[in-house]
């Protein structure tokens, strides 16, 4: 079999249904403390990656979201990937 | 304080002191741990001599490794204790984890039958040094126990190697071709050596007591994340013979471990946990763990195994089950070596494999590490809500790790396999040969009693080439009626191993190739890629 292309990062998969999907995570967190949002974000991340069902996919979105990351607070100096 | 009886092991003024012959055996095994004396013990019964020695002479002091595998045990069964460990020991299977003050999952370590070894034996690590010296003294015409003997300096050229030996009677020099350096953690050996043993240092501290007591905890092993007893940190339970259970607490990076160490520390801690206070502490150890290994294990002729290699957490049991590993590997090899039936360069397999099989080990232990003791509030944030995810789906009871648990290491894509030429099921090459009960002519039986020490040629339901220097075993999976070849007694060789196949196996019970038809050729050139041969070495040899 050959090997499949890497399914592409960031293209629009929402079916148009983007403002409800954004929506919906807002409602998610209504209420919810600051912390609280946080192990809610981290449910969510721990959630969503399973769900995706792709783990070469889920490595490579991972990746590519640490990589264009920038810290505000310039934490990221000293390396740590 | 232990309910173990500790016996002096006895010193005897070695030969080279006394006036006697000095020792001829080609191989030294420093250190006569439980890796020590398995390589012994393995060397000894492919009819290679060794001197074993020691700077000690008492089996290890508290229970430290107890939780043998399934593969060690394995090991262990071929070596000659299998049966002794078995019945002395505490067979387990299931792990459970619980968070707080509830269980959030439990694991089968061995959910199917037709395996004589069971998935793990708890069994304190002074038993299973006892064992191993009983079964070294069985084969003292080829092992040479030499307690309080120890090793100061080592030299080595294209030769030979040279041991300098210091005891309570002197100095005196061993001369052998092979040194096994299997001197545990802080191996001087290495040190000699100048050595780098680079890794990753872990700065949580935990506390090891064996509690002796009566209690109804099942035989399973229970891990425990901020439990009632120990907020917020985590606590392990395992149960092993003469009532004596090993709890692990961790404490922290901040523990001061003189202080944690002191009986009116343990006891409140135990206590919490069991209930009640009418129990002993039979011993008391706190410790930090590193994850290291040595770049390479073999230098020249001095080759290193189990911990002197490399070191991991304990948690996932894979410290004592990795050495026994690296004893399985290396052991047929360096007898072939020095037999001249493989060249030296054999060796170099054990390197690339078992440098796999610690990578491996390594890894699973750090990960587990870094789910237990996390490292920010990040960390911890993902760690907390993957054990309150657990409570409500699957694929997150998956994800928590108290320890990945010891199983072998596939071995497919090293130099000594040969690839298989389809994928028509089976035991892949590389991998261990898994046990199913089988009928022999003597009575029902093993399929594993039948492999392994040699080179052995598997046919399941299929004819059996004569081959030099191999053992035949054949298995009939239907209508076996006794005489020669084995039977498939419950369905198990079939179910595993698959029907008209021929299999290449190791002396260490791994697959080297398998076969799908008999073609004599094939079958020789998987058997010399197996033993380290060039491939052309079938070619005529050069006019002299």
């Amino acid at each position: 079999m050959p090997p499949q292309a890497p399914r592409e990062i960031g293209a629009d998969k929402l079916k148009g249904r983007g403002d409800e999907l954004y929506a919906e995570l807002l409602a998610a967190h209504e209420g919810l403390s600051e912390a609280d949002s946080r192990r809610l974000n981290a449910r969510l991340v721990l959630l969503l990656l399973n769900e995706l069902g792709d783990p070469d996919h889920a490595i490579r979105v991972l990746r590519d979201a640490r990589a264009r990351f920038t810290p505000n607070d310039g934490s990221d100096r000293e390396g740590g990937a | 304080m232990s309910r173990y009886a500790h016996q002096r092991l006895p010193y005897e003024t070695p030969p080279e002191l006394a006036g006697g012959e000095p020792s001829q055996a080609p191989v030294i095994v420093v250190g006569a741990g439980p890796i020590g004396l398995a390589a012994a013990i393995d060397l000894a019964q492919q009819g290679v001599a060794c001197v074993l020695v020691d700077d000690n002479d008492q089996v290890s002091h508290g229970s430290r490794a107890i939780c043998w595998a399934k593969r060690s045990l394995e090991i262990l069964d071929r070596l000659g204790v299998g049966q002794r460990v078995l019945d002395k020991g505490v067979t387990w299977k299931v792990g459970r984890l619980f968070h707080r003050d509830s269980e959030v999952y439990a694991f089968d370590l061995l959910p199917e039958e037709g395996h004589r070894m069971p998935a793990f034996v708890n069994l304190q690590q002074y038993y299973m040094e006892a064992y191993l010296i009983d079964r070294a003294r069985e084969l003292s015409a080829w092992i040479d126990l030499r307690w309080k003997n120890r090793v100061v300096g080592v030299q080595q050229d294209a030769h030979g190697v040279r041991a300098e030996v210091e005891t309570p009677d002197g100095r005196y020099t061993l001369a052998a071709q092979y040194l096994l350096a299997c001197d545990g953690a802080k191996s001087p050996i290495r040190g000699m050596l100048g050595l780098e043993f680079g890794g990753q240092q872990f700065e949580e501290r935990f506390l090891i007591a064996d509690v002796q007591m009566q209690a109804d905890f099942p035989s399973e092993r229970w891990f425990w994340f901020e439990p009632p007893f120990h907020p917020g940190q985590s606590t392990l339970l395992h149960k092993q013979p003469d009532d004596i259970y090993r709890i692990d607490f961790q404490l922290g990076p901040d523990a001061d471990p003189e202080a944690e160490k002191q009986p009116e520390r343990v006891r409140p801690r135990v206590a919490a946990m069991v209930g009640h206070a009418r129990f002993e502490l039979d011993w008391v150890s706190v410790y930090a763990f590193k994850c290291c290994r040595l770049e390479r294990f073999v230098h020249d002729r001095i080759v290193f195994a189990g911990d002197s290699a490399h070191v991991v957490s304990p948690f996932g049991a894979r410290g004592g089950n990795g050495g026994l590993h690296d004893v399985d590997n290396l052991g047929w090899k360096l007898a072939a070596v020095l037999k001249g039936h493989a060249p030296a360069s054999l060796l170099d397999s054990y390197d690339a494999e078992r440098i796999h099989g610690a990578d491996e080990n390594i890894r699973n232990s750090a990960r587990a590490t870094a789910f237990m003791t996390p490292k920010s509030a990040t960390d911890k944030l993902f760690r907390d809500e993957v054990l309150g995810l657990a409570a409500d789906y699957p694929f997150a009871r998956r994800l928590v790790n108290s320890g990945r648990l010891s199983v072998p290491c596939a071995l497919a894509g090293f130099a000594l396999q040969t690839p298989a030429a389809d994928d028509s099921g089976g035991v892949a090459p590389g991998e261990v040969c898994p046990d199913a009960p089988v009928d022999a002519p003597d009575g029902p039986g093993w399929l594993l009693h039948h492999l392994g020490g040699a080179f052995v040629l598997l046919a399941v339901d299929a004819a059996v080439p004569a081959i030099d220097g191999v053992r035949t075993v054949a298995v009939a999976t239907r209508g076996y009626a006794g005489g020669q070849g084995l039977g498939d007694r419950a369905g198990w060789v079939e179910a595993r191993y698959g029907s008209g196949k021929l299999y290449l196996i190791r002396p260490d019970q791994h697959v080297a190739a398998r076969f799908d038809r008999v073609d004599r050729a094939t079958i020789e050139a998987a058997l010399k890629r197996a033993q380290g041969m060039p491939e052309d070495s079938h070619a005529a040899p050069s006019p002299a």
